[in-house]
């Protein structure tokens, strides 16, 4: 596991380039991450509640601090598979903005492993994956020495419209039968 | 130092929209025959206020408008011009050309300024034609003496946090005469306790003018409930202890009996208490654990923290609760405006405004119910000559009441029109096939019809209700509020729309259930009754459905274990049966174990996630755990269109 980036190694950049850090994970044996601005927390060890008529990918809400927030398992809902060794399971709590509105969304990854300070210039479109994960959710990649890291939009990938897709998997022909007579 | 204007603009744009809706409220109530002359003080004090404000502001066409209205206005006030007829019209015109201007400042939209160059035209004209000359010869002569006032200023801690410059107030009353300021020094604190937007200084101002006490009063009236104000008549001591009787009626008390305060501030407050309610349910499950005694110290102390944080609660609670009167004040307006664009005769009858709602709730039922009275002046009432015909008067009524009943609000509204004919609203389902050819319905049911999606029984679809929102929109509004609309009808006596709707969507009596692996709250309000089942009253049909039999009926039976997939399925016999209510309906949840009896603070799913249909929300156990709550409306539709259905209503009707 590469060290944590200090700000020595910011401050040593020669160009004037802003920099945006990143926080990277793993999902079975590939490497992802987000941008750490839309990182709350990172959290262990957490009850979890079951939401009926969920995909399985949505592993239930807990509890954060009085507001409950859905929990989605990011290696299921990608369909990647499993590492062979048992690893650490930890829920990061991501910030998803939607217009003026704020979301709190729980991911479950397999270990957090570093944060990345990465400029503009090494990021690079991402090519068409054709995997489970749409392009639309990808905001790029950036190669570092022995690895590519798949940067999610976290925002697209928790939207609105994302979300109403992970209830209600049975059917939505009750949803408005809410009649009384 | 660098102000932050925006904060007050918000307070401005705030009680702008106030002062109009009382302006508004009183010139809808105005009646030329029996003037008041508060409703003039108000109204002039509300154009007065915005006109200080606006132009405090630098929004000219709002500061504009209003000094002409107060140039009108103030004619009014000293007698020598009528409030009636156009005047009147103009005004409300006003009203609403101010609302579209301050709206235009303070969301950046487009305001309609032909409107107000038309307007600004009318009242010039108006004003133009002056006030009548003898009315004026008749005031002169008592104001002519000079006087020597002597005036104590002395402004709130908080006056120029609110926008205001006490300076501006001293320069106006020196220009009314001649004058001498003494400044008092006396509440100023240490430098270190100073805080430079609160205003400490106060003055008395010794004057000499011709101008009456009511004149200088005016300089204050934007100011009045912001300060202390003494003025006595230098020359006549013997007139102070009246002024000072005066004072002490109108206390400056006042100021500080109300707030406004960020709702948001509020929820924070009210989330904080949930966490301490949390909080203290953990601590008393740990004592329970630790066998304290029911006497030992830390249990009382436990007690005495329980009671603080419930009254607490409901203080919090209570701060979100805001009366009736809010929606209720927009329909004296609407009555009138409707009335006279369909030339219809209809008196507006309120009573219930101080039934006290939670303001979210408020708001979303603010628009159905301001549909449900266009549809009452627009389709419910007949015009003047249909109504004479009819052997009815003329006028007709129409009355929005509101009360409370158990832990419900109802708000009705009922007219005296033509009621609603179920045999027609039958034959129109027919033809929009939304009843087959063949059904026939009961009365009620068929009334019930008028709550489908694109139903309208008038004969044309009119500018004020036909725009296409039905009623099958009131209707899913309120439910989804977890309230419901029901409607009664007799033809040719009237209609009775009634909402009911909980007090507040955030608390609720739950029972706490455990059905396979998982816990859920149900709502206590739908419980009918937990039965232990009897398998001699179980009963299978085809399809393996199970049916219960219940007080003499039969009602479904809906395993969440199964459909949710729960954990393993048991018998039926090791499980305990819910009856719960919905509607008119009854059905049977089967448990695993019931648990304690608690009110919930509900939490919303939508929040960070999406509705979950069968749900109601979640919320937050003594131990931190997340508990869903159910929701007995959407639980029923999952019985779904299954042949037991029909079988329900037989068995309910009991």
């Amino acid at each position: 596991m590469a060290e944590l980036a200090s700000y020595e190694q910011i401050d040593d950049r020669d160009d004037d380039r802003p920099l945006q850090q990143f926080l990277s994970f793993e999902l079975g044996k590939e490497s992802y991450a987000v941008e750490i601005l839309s990182v709350e927390e990172i959290k262990s060890d957490e009850t979890l509640t079951r939401l009926p008529r969920t995909p399985p990918w949505v592993k239930g809400v807990l509890n954060l601090r009085g507001t409950i927030v859905p929990v989605i398992d990011l290696r299921e809902r990608f369909d990647i598979e499993a590492p062979a060794a048992v690893r650490a399971e930890v829920i990061i709590i991501l910030i998803v903005k939607a217009g003026d509105q704020q979301r709190r969304v729980g991911a479950i990854v397999d270990d957090v492993t570093d944060v990345l300070p990465l400029g503009e210039d090494e990021i690079e479109a991402a090519p068409d994956l054709g995997s489970a994960i749409s392009t639309e959710f990808i905001r790029g990649i950036a190669t570092l020495e022995d690895s590519v890291v798949l940067l999610l939009d976290v925002d697209r990938l928790f939207s609105p419209d994302e979300l109403s897709k992970m209830a209600d998997v049975e059917s939505n022909a009750d949803e408005d039968d809410g009649e009384e007579n | 130092m660098s102000f932050d204007l925006a904060r007050f603009h918000a307070a401005f744009f705030a009680e702008s929209a106030e002062q109009l809706d009382a302006m508004e409220a009183e010139l809808v109530r105005w009646n030329p025959d029996e003037p008041s002359r508060e409703a003039i003080n108000t109204i002039f004090r509300a154009a007065h206020s915005v006109k200080g404000g606006s132009a405090t502001f630098g929004f000219a066409d709002v500061a504009g408008l209003t000094h002409l209205l107060e140039t009108l206005l103030h004619e009014v006030r000293s007698d020598r011009r009528a409030l009636a007829g156009t005047l009147v019209d103009l005004l409300l015109q006003s009203v609403d050309c101010l609302r579209d201007l301050l709206s235009g400042h303070q969301q950046g939209g487009d305001p309609d300024l032909a409107r107000l160059a038309h307007l600004t035209g009318e009242l010039e004209k108006l004003a133009g034609t002056g006030p009548e000359p003898a009315a004026v010869a008749a005031e002169t002569p008592a104001a002519i003496r000079q006087r020597r006032w002597r005036i104590a200023f002395r402004p709130s801690l908080a006056m120029m946090q609110r926008g205001n410059d006490p300076f501006r107030f001293l320069r106006e009353l020196c220009e009314l005469g001649t004058a001498s300021v003494e400044t008092h020094l006396g509440r100023l604190p240490e430098l270190a306790d100073l805080d430079p937007e609160s205003c400490f200084l106060d003055w008395t101002v010794n004057l000499a003018t011709e101008a009456g006490e009511a004149e200088i009063r005016e300089i204050f009236e934007w100011v009045e409930q912001d300060c202390e104000l003494e003025i006595e008549d230098a020359d006549a001591q013997a007139r102070k202890p009246a002024v000072a009787a005066a004072i002490e009626q109108d206390p400056a008390g006042l100021a500080t009996s109300s707030i406004r305060v960020d709702v948001d501030k509020i929820d924070q407050l009210i989330n904080r208490v949930g966490e301490l309610v949390v909080t203290e349910s953990r601590l008393r499950q740990l004592l329970a654990e630790a066998e304290e005694s029911e006497f030992s110290p830390r249990r009382q102390a436990l007690e005495a923290l329980s009671t603080n944080i419930r009254d607490l609660q409901e203080s919090a609670l209570q701060m979100r609760m805001i009366p009736l009167s809010f929606a209720f004040h927009r329909l004296p307006r609407l009555i009138r405006d409707l009335a006279a664009e369909l030339g219809k005769e209809v008196t507006l009858e309120i009573s219930g405004e101080q039934t006290e709602l939670d303001k979210g709730l408020l708001e979303t039922i603010t628009d159905p119910l301001i549909h449900l009275v266009r549809n009452a002046v627009d389709h419910g009432i007949e015009s003047p000559e249909r109504r004479l015909a009819a052997g009815k008067p003329a006028r007709a009524r129409v009355s929005v009441s509101s009360y409370y009943r158990g832990g419900v609000v109802v708000i009705e509204v009922r007219d005296d029109g033509r009621g609603l004919d179920p045999v027609r609203l039958l034959e129109r389902a027919r033809e929009t096939g939304e009843v087959g050819p063949e059904d026939s319905l009961p009365e009620a049911d068929a009334l019930n019809l008028i709550f489908s999606p694109g139903f309208s029984t008038a004969e044309a679809v009119t500018d004020i209700s036909g725009r296409g929102v039905g009623l099958d929109v009131v209707r899913r509004n309120i439910q989804r509020l977890g309230g419901r609309v029901a409607i009664d009808s007799e033809v040719g006596t009237g209609t009775c729309f009634s909402i009911e709707v909980p007090m507040t969507l955030s608390i609720i009596d739950g029972q706490l259930v455990r059905i396979g692996d998982g816990l859920f709250v149900i709502p206590v309000l739908s419980i009918i009754e937990s039965v232990q089942p009897d398998p001699a009253n179980v009963e299978t049909v085809a399809g393996g459905r199970t049916l219960y039999r219940f007080r003499g009926g039969v009602v479904p039976l809906l395993d969440l274990r199964e459909t949710w997939d729960l954990g393993t399925a048991r018998e039926l016999e090791e499980s305990m049966i819910v009856i719960v209510e919905r509607g008119r309906q009854y059905f049977g949840l089967c448990i695993d174990e019931l648990l304690d009896h608690q009110s919930v603070v509900i939490k919303s799913l939508e929040e960070n996630f999406r509705r979950v249909s069968g749900l109601a929300g979640a919320t937050v156990l003594g131990d931190g755990s997340v508990a869903l709550v159910l929701d007995v409306g959407s639980l029923g539709g999952m019985l779904g269109d299954r042949r037991q259905r029909q079988r329900q209503p037989a068995a309910a009707a009991d």
